[in-house]
């Protein structure tokens, strides 16, 4: 599920990009070859963050990039970062000054529900945080959960203090530095901590289209 | 030099007749504007042409859903003709120059342009801007259409399809020789309901609801069917009198002030599948406690909704309830509403009064397929 990096310090994350040699399939006579080299990026998290990710949700697996849609990648580069991929950021969340992550993957998570089929089940994919806490230890929060879609058309990513606009009332709504969001092909959605005795600890605001950083 | 300007029009014709280009009434477009490369082409001019005066007649069909053209009757506006069509439809546009007696060699040709002006529809948005009319074969139509020399009494017809927007449309068409004259024409392109002003109005303010959505490019987006307006301001009191203490309800864009294609992105394309013809709207389900949507939705489906519920799918980015007035006398009890962003939303009006509700989605609150924790869910606050 997860590789182990066998350090203390924040270096938390990896992107590598993998290059496969495409021989196995010569185009058409007058056509130009496509796709030599195929990228993926690989999630690598510190054994204290791993460990209490296990111990929370031992079958949560991290989408890699091959997870995610086609058009979704053309819509959304992917920017070659350690910090940040389509399915994990490493940020400060909670203000102790040492990083924590959140992580976007799946771990079999199957939830009933009433239909005029009657109770049925559904498999949602799982948002996580691991926070920091005390010196050295880390714990496991829910961001959210969200109705399986495969493939994956939904990046996570950290935003700059900005603005946006409410989908629903097309008012102006502020933008927090460091508010965890989903950017998708329309729009984000944001998820804000509230703080660790808050009900939940993430807040969910409501969809937003048109995020502007501020001063650009 | 009179001779040869008779031989040079009849090679024309002769050209005209390789080249496949049919001059009975009814030509195929394509043979009648010929191939594309041949746009824009300047029309001959022929000095000294010194054929009789004729009539100019102009006519715009549509094709009815089984097949048949029908011609549009013209309204006037400041002496201007206005022929009112419905979005996505083929339409056939003719033009003819006629006289009763005609001597021969005496010939006609006709130059049309068209300008768009989709803000009559309630479009004030022009990024992208409005895609070109088209072909019923998808193609732009050549703007402008210039028709060839042709005999007088002879139609050139063009096809063309009306946008799935709402717009008017200009015609200007620059007749010469025998018909040398200049006219223009106006055609709303419009869903029939917003036509007449007794069946369509805007929502009023009222009492139980609020009005959202208003947009600079969309600034008037509460159009609908007067029944659909009286039935949404009785549901906001009726709201207001079982649940006083509540929220008012959130109401988001009915339809556009000529109805048709409501493109919520501004693009000139879907996600909206309805709120075209003035009979939906979206109802907020944030702004309703959970405790108090099953009282909602039955309260909805009591008065002549069918419900939907979005925001469940990654493509819907807002819970809401998706509302289809269904005919008069109907409730929404057992009704399926038709999709409007996604087929697999769902539906919540239970087939009875007394049923439960089919599928508890219906209660909780999704925003793009995630699902938003609402715990603790406080009382309702309904009588």
């Amino acid at each position: 599920m997860f590789r182990k990096l066998p350090c203390s310090f924040a270096a938390l994350f990896l992107l590598c990009p993998v290059a496969v040699v495409s021989s196995d399939k010569t185009p058409p006579a007058g056509q130009p070859r496509r796709g030599y080299v195929k990228y993926s990026y690989q999630v690598i998290l510190p054994d204290a963050m791993l460990n209490a990710l296990k111990e929370h949700s031992p079958a949560f697996r991290i989408f890699g990039l091959e997870d995610y849609d086609g058009d979704f990648r053309k819509s959304a580069p992917l920017t070659f970062s350690s910090t940040a991929c389509y399915s994990a950021v490493f940020t400060d969340i909670n203000g102790d000054n040492r990083d924590d992550a959140v992580l976007f993957g799946e771990a079999d998570l199957w939830i009933e529900h009433r239909s005029v089929k009657g109770t049925v089940k559904e498999e949602y994919f799982s948002t996580l945080a691991v926070l920091s806490e005390g010196t050295t230890g880390y714990r496991v929060v829910q961001v959210s959960r969200g109705i399986a879609h495969r493939p994956v058309k939904k990046g996570l990513t950290v935003l700059a203090a900005g603005t946006a606009v409410d989908d629903w009332y097309r008012t102006t709504v502020a933008v927090e530095e460091g508010d965890l969001a989903w950017f998708m092909a329309e729009g984000v959605h944001i998820f804000r901590w509230r703080g660790r005795d808050a009900i939940p600890e993430f807040e969910v605001l409501p969809p937003l289209t048109s995020y502007q950083r501020k001063g650009k | 030099m009179k001779k040869l300007l008779i031989a040079a029009i009849l090679l024309g014709f002769a050209a005209a007749a390789k080249a496949g280009i049919n001059f009975d009434q009814g030509v195929d477009v394509k043979a009648a504007i010929g191939q594309a490369g041949d746009f824009p082409v300047e029309m001959p001019f022929i000095p000294g042409y010194s054929g009789p005066q004729g009539k100019v007649d102009i006519m715009v069909s549509i094709r009815s859903e089984n097949g048949e053209w029908i011609p549009i009757a013209a309204q006037y506006e400041n002496k201007v003709p206005v022929y009112t069509v419905s979005p996505g439809v083929e339409a056939w546009t003719t033009y003819s120059c006629t006289h009763p007696n005609p001597p021969p060699n005496s010939y006609w040709s006709v130059r049309s342009e068209y300008k768009n002006y989709p803000w009559y529809g309630g479009h004030y948005h022009s990024a992208p801007p409005p895609p070109n009319i088209a072909t019923p074969a998808g193609d732009d139509l050549p703007n402008p259409i210039y028709s060839k020399t042709t005999p007088v009494n002879t139609d050139f017809v063009f096809r063309w399809k009306t946008p799935a927007y709402a717009t008017r449309i200009t015609q200007e068409a620059v007749f010469s020789y025998s018909c040398a004259s200049t006219h223009v024409m106006h055609i709303d392109v419009r869903v029939s309901e917003s036509t007449n002003p007794r069946q369509w109005m805007t929502m009023p303010k009222g009492v139980g609801y609020d009005l959202h959505g208003s947009t600079q490019a969309h600034p008037k987006n509460h159009f609908g069917t007067v029944r659909m307006i009286n039935t949404l301001v009785k549901l906001g009191g009726d709201w207001k009198k079982a649940c006083p203490a509540a929220g008012n309800l959130s109401y988001n864009d009915i339809s556009l002030p000529w109805g048709g294609l409501f493109d919520i992105n501004y693009n000139w394309q879907p996600p909206h599948e309805e709120h075209k013809h003035g009979i939906n709207i979206d109802v907020g389900k944030r702004q309703v406690v959970k405790s108090n949507r099953e009282k909602l939705i039955r309260m909805m489906c009591d008065a002549g909704f069918a419900v939907r519920s979005e925001g469940d799918l990654e493509t819907e980015k807002r819970g809401h309830y998706h509302l289809t007035l269904q005919p008069p006398g109907q409730t929404g009890w057992g009704r399926t509403a038709p999709f409007d962003m996604d087929p697999l939303g769902v539906n919540c009006c239970p087939a009875n009064v007394g049923d439960p509700i089919p599928d508890s989605k219906c209660v909780d609150l999704y925003d793009g397929g995630e699902y938003i924790p609402e715990d603790p869910v406080p009382p309702s606050d309904c009588l």
